[in-house]
């Protein structure tokens, strides 16, 4: 009886207009669906009996180097999961059972400057596909885990590049970003035929001789700006456009021979899906010397503004600034700090400009917030269409940093400078998790941490939000109010991106466990304990024990 | 005087962990590496570690395998190699007294190019990553590009009419069960499957089917001609230049 009321509530969806951007029994895309809401339907597992939420299944990777950092997707009752070093699993959703596995052969030794880490697969008409440490992309089998087919996309050799994020399948393609933002490397966006894995189109983020916006590189910086495409994508179908943000211009803190706005970095560039051409771009910070990429998730949002109804595009930058723009245009709407601590600029103006800018200096010592680390890393926020708000963490810290001149070298690491973490003026650092108004920034309620918060929201309609932290906790606060309902120990730091899915009328709650990355290793300086969190890599999947025995 | 060399490796000479440290500070510190002063950063934190200093030479010179940490053997001199190995030792805290005394490595960066102009120039071409499809596409040498085609160090092709024309015998017709052809390079074949390059359009995609669903038949409408359709005359002849000056390096 139970169990068929449960069914019943979880059957009675709000009205389309409000989920469309909203998973139900599926999580079919990295961000949940093409929106990037990172919100589910879901409501079986609510407020009211979340504290009774317990662990069904747990699956071990095998393989904890850099943690486990990936979005699993579900289709039908399957979960595909990917792991560091370019492992992939097809695993029974309800019982945890795997079905088959990949293992992608990598070179037998070889170095990548960016991690070992993978954030997902794409699942799409037959196909997973998964980009690598070595800058390919394969193209598996859906019930078998067979390889179809593989494309080296650049020799990651020369290019000092590879892929860590998640594909994005649109249509009969699988579109791929690539990383190499702080090496002398040129950035792409890249679309492959699913069937043929046949190279269907690139966009170059930086232009090339005679295009527009070449003109934004001074001499032949160009060749080795940075602009990588380091996360993944969304996609509006009635629009037929791809959105993707594209990082920071290399070297990262040194801009003397780049001189000028340096395009499309720091932009989101809306592209047509068919043809990879761009349609528009929305730069936030032209020619930045922050290394504040603008990198992260694009969530695509209907909400009125100044009453009217507008199609919009937010994106959370590195600097602690969201930017809200038009997606049909990329005309400019509305930017807000989601961090107290920053001073790189006093603020951005009604028009979109950035005001006040404070630069790193050759050879001189100064304090910049917030750090490189970002006023956010790229752990994704969560929006609500029930509560109509945002939910993102942010970061409150600061760097001491200096530019140093520095010449690029194809391929290899192209920074310019140096920095250190440092405690924020008159306090110290600290993380926290915001529910906030997508438009305005307007705070509703903060959650407040000691360390950094480097998972990824997930949003239900159940008025529950899920999140994990640093010392492997995972957890739920009520959407409302922020109140914490519900804490599991994993045994070691969240860094990915959970999600929620329902098999035979039973919901499931997936996050991963596994301390790692880049961000982990800056945690140190300011928190030395962090040094001694322990590794892993496992997900672990909770439900309601009295439903679906 | 013994004592006094030894004391003196001990301590570090001055002038050398100077140098070490404005070497770490450009190569070691920067980016998301090792930090200020080894303090840490997405690199493991090297202050007061007490490395291993076998286990640091080797790691400075040749990398660690399959992580984040490159060799720089052939990124720095060998006096800023050395003086990087003993400030690194020197803030570690490891046994400096008890290592060898620094190898003699010879000079290789920034090494100006060992050959002729016009070699230097090819590679320059052959790996031109403005292109987006060049020779490194398909050919591997000197540890860039893939190895797709042939190794054009061991047979270099004669000049720009060579590279031009070069034959296709091995590229085969594929038929696959779904009546789509493409022009094929096979890499495996056993009887349950094949696996071929598909050069339909660079970049060349490694493509896997079982054996029944794909048929391969002699020749194919493929050229070398249509891939280099990209590099001028000139600029192909400064190509064959260099991968000959390679085959004399041998």
């Amino acid at each position: 009886m139970i169990r068929l009321l449960l069914c019943a509530a979880a059957l009675a969806l709000p009205s389309a207009g409000q989920t469309d951007g909203a998973t139900s029994n599926d999580w079919p895309h990295y961000g949940g669906t093409y929106r990037s809401w990172r919100h589910s339907t879901l409501d079986q597992i609510n407020a009211g009996n979340v504290n009774r939420l317990a662990p069904v299944w747990v699956f071990q990777t095998g393989d904890y180097e850099g943690g486990l950092q990936a979005t699993p997707i579900v289709l039908d009752g399957v979960l595909y999961l990917s792991t560091s070093r370019n492992r992939v699993f097809a695993i029974d959703a309800a019982t945890g059972r795997e079905l088959w596995r990949y293992v992608y052969p990598l070179p037998r030794s070889f170095t990548t400057f960016y991690g070992p880490w993978n954030r997902g697969v794409a699942v799409g008409q037959g196909r997973v596909v998964l980009g690598t440490l070595d800058n390919h992309v394969v193209a598996l089998d859906q019930k078998t885990g067979r390889e179809i087919w593989r494309t080296n996309v650049e020799d990651y050799a020369q290019c000092g590049c590879n892929i860590t994020a998640a594909p994005l399948i649109v249509k009969n393609k699988a579109i791929v970003g690539v990383t190499g933002g702080d090496s002398a490397h040129r950035g792409y966006i890249t679309a492959f035929d699913l069937a043929t894995g046949r190279l269907a189109w690139r966009f170059w983020t930086i232009p090339g001789p005679g295009e527009p916006g070449h003109e934004t590189w001074a001499g032949d910086s160009w060749k080795y700006g940075g602009g990588s495409s380091w996360m993944t994508g969304s996609y509006d179908a009635e629009l037929n456009l791809v959105y993707w943000s594209v990082g920071n211009p290399a070297a990262d803190f040194y801009g003397g021979s780049r001189k000028g706005a340096n395009l499309y970095t720091d932009s989101v560039v809306a592209l047509d899906a068919d043809s990879g051409k761009l349609k528009w771009y929305n730069q936030q910070i032209p020619h930045d010397v922050w290394d504040f990429d603008t990198a992260y998730e694009n969530i695509l949002l209907d909400l009125p503004v100044k009453g009217q109804q507008r199609k919009l595009l937010l994106n959370v930058n590195k600097s602690g600034f969201t930017w809200v723009v038009d997606r049909a245009t990329g005309q400019f709407v509305s930017a807000y700090p989601i961090v107290k601590h920053f001073n790189w600029i006093r603020g951005v103006s009604e028009s979109g400009q950035l005001v006040g800018r404070n630069e790193p200096e050759v050879g001189k010592k100064k304090v910049l917030c917030p750090s490189i680390g970002g006023g956010r890393s790229w752990n994704h926020a969560a929006y609500s269409p029930v509560m109509k708000w945002l939910y993102t963490t942010a970061i409150e810290w600061c760097q001491e940093v200096m530019a140093i001149k520095e010449e690029p070298q194809e391929g290899k690491v192209f920074f310019g400078g140096v920095f250190e973490n440092r405690h924020p003026p008159g306090e110290n650092a600290y993380g926290h998790l915001d529910a906030i108004d997508p438009v305005t920034g307007k705070v509703h309620w903060t959650y407040r941490y000691k360390y950094p918060l480097l998972a990824s929201v997930l949003s239900t309609s159940g008025d529950v939000i899920f999140t994990g932290d640093p010392e492997g906790f995972f957890f739920a606060l009520e959407a409302r109010t922020g109140k914490k309902l519900w804490s599991h120990q994993t045994g070691s730091g969240n860094r990915g991106s959970s999600i929620t899915y329902m098999v035979n009328g039973r919901q499931y709650v997936a996050t991963p466990s596994g301390w790692g990355s880049a961000l982990a290793g800056l945690l140190p300086q300011l928190w030395p304990e962090t040094e001694a969190f322990r590794g892993g890599s496992s997900l672990f999947v909770y439900a309601l024990p009295e439903v679906g025995r | 005087m013994m004592w006094l060399a030894l004391f003196l490796m001990q301590a570090g000479d001055p002038g050398d962990l100077a140098r070490g440290a404005r070497v770490f500070a450009q190569s070691c510190a920067v980016g998301y590496c090792h930090g200020t002063a080894g303090a840490a950063n997405r690199g493991p934190r090297l202050a007061g570690r007490g490395l291993d200093r076998a286990h640091l030479e080797k790691a400075t010179r040749e990398g660690i395998p399959n992580t984040a940490m490159p060799g720089f053997q052939k990124v720095l001199s060998a006096p800023d190699l050395n003086a990087v190995i003993a400030y690194v030792a020197s803030i570690s805290g490891g046994a400096v007294a008890a290592s060898p005394a620094p190898v003699h490595m010879p000079d290789a960066v920034p090494a100006p190019f060992p050959g002729p102009p016009e070699a230097r120039r090819g590679k320059n071409l052959f790996f031109d990553a403005t292109r987006g499809t060049r020779c490194g596409t398909c050919h591997a040498v000197e540890d860039w590009g893939s190895a797709v085609g042939p190794n054009l160090a061991a047979k270099p092709p004669a000049g720009a009419a060579a590279i031009r024309n070069a034959a296709a015998t091995q590229v085969q017709t594929a038929t696959t069960s779904a009546n789509e052809r493409f022009p094929a390079l096979v890499v495996e074949q056993t009887r349950d499957l094949v696996r071929v390059y598909d050069l339909t359009s660079p970049p060349p995609v490694l493509r896997a089917f079982s054996a029944r669903d794909l048929r391969l038949a002699p020749g194919a409408a493929w050229s070398h001609t249509s891939v280099v359709s990209n590099y001028k005359d000139e600029e192909l002849t400064s190509i064959a230049a260099y991968l000959a000056w390679l085959a004399t390096r041998k």
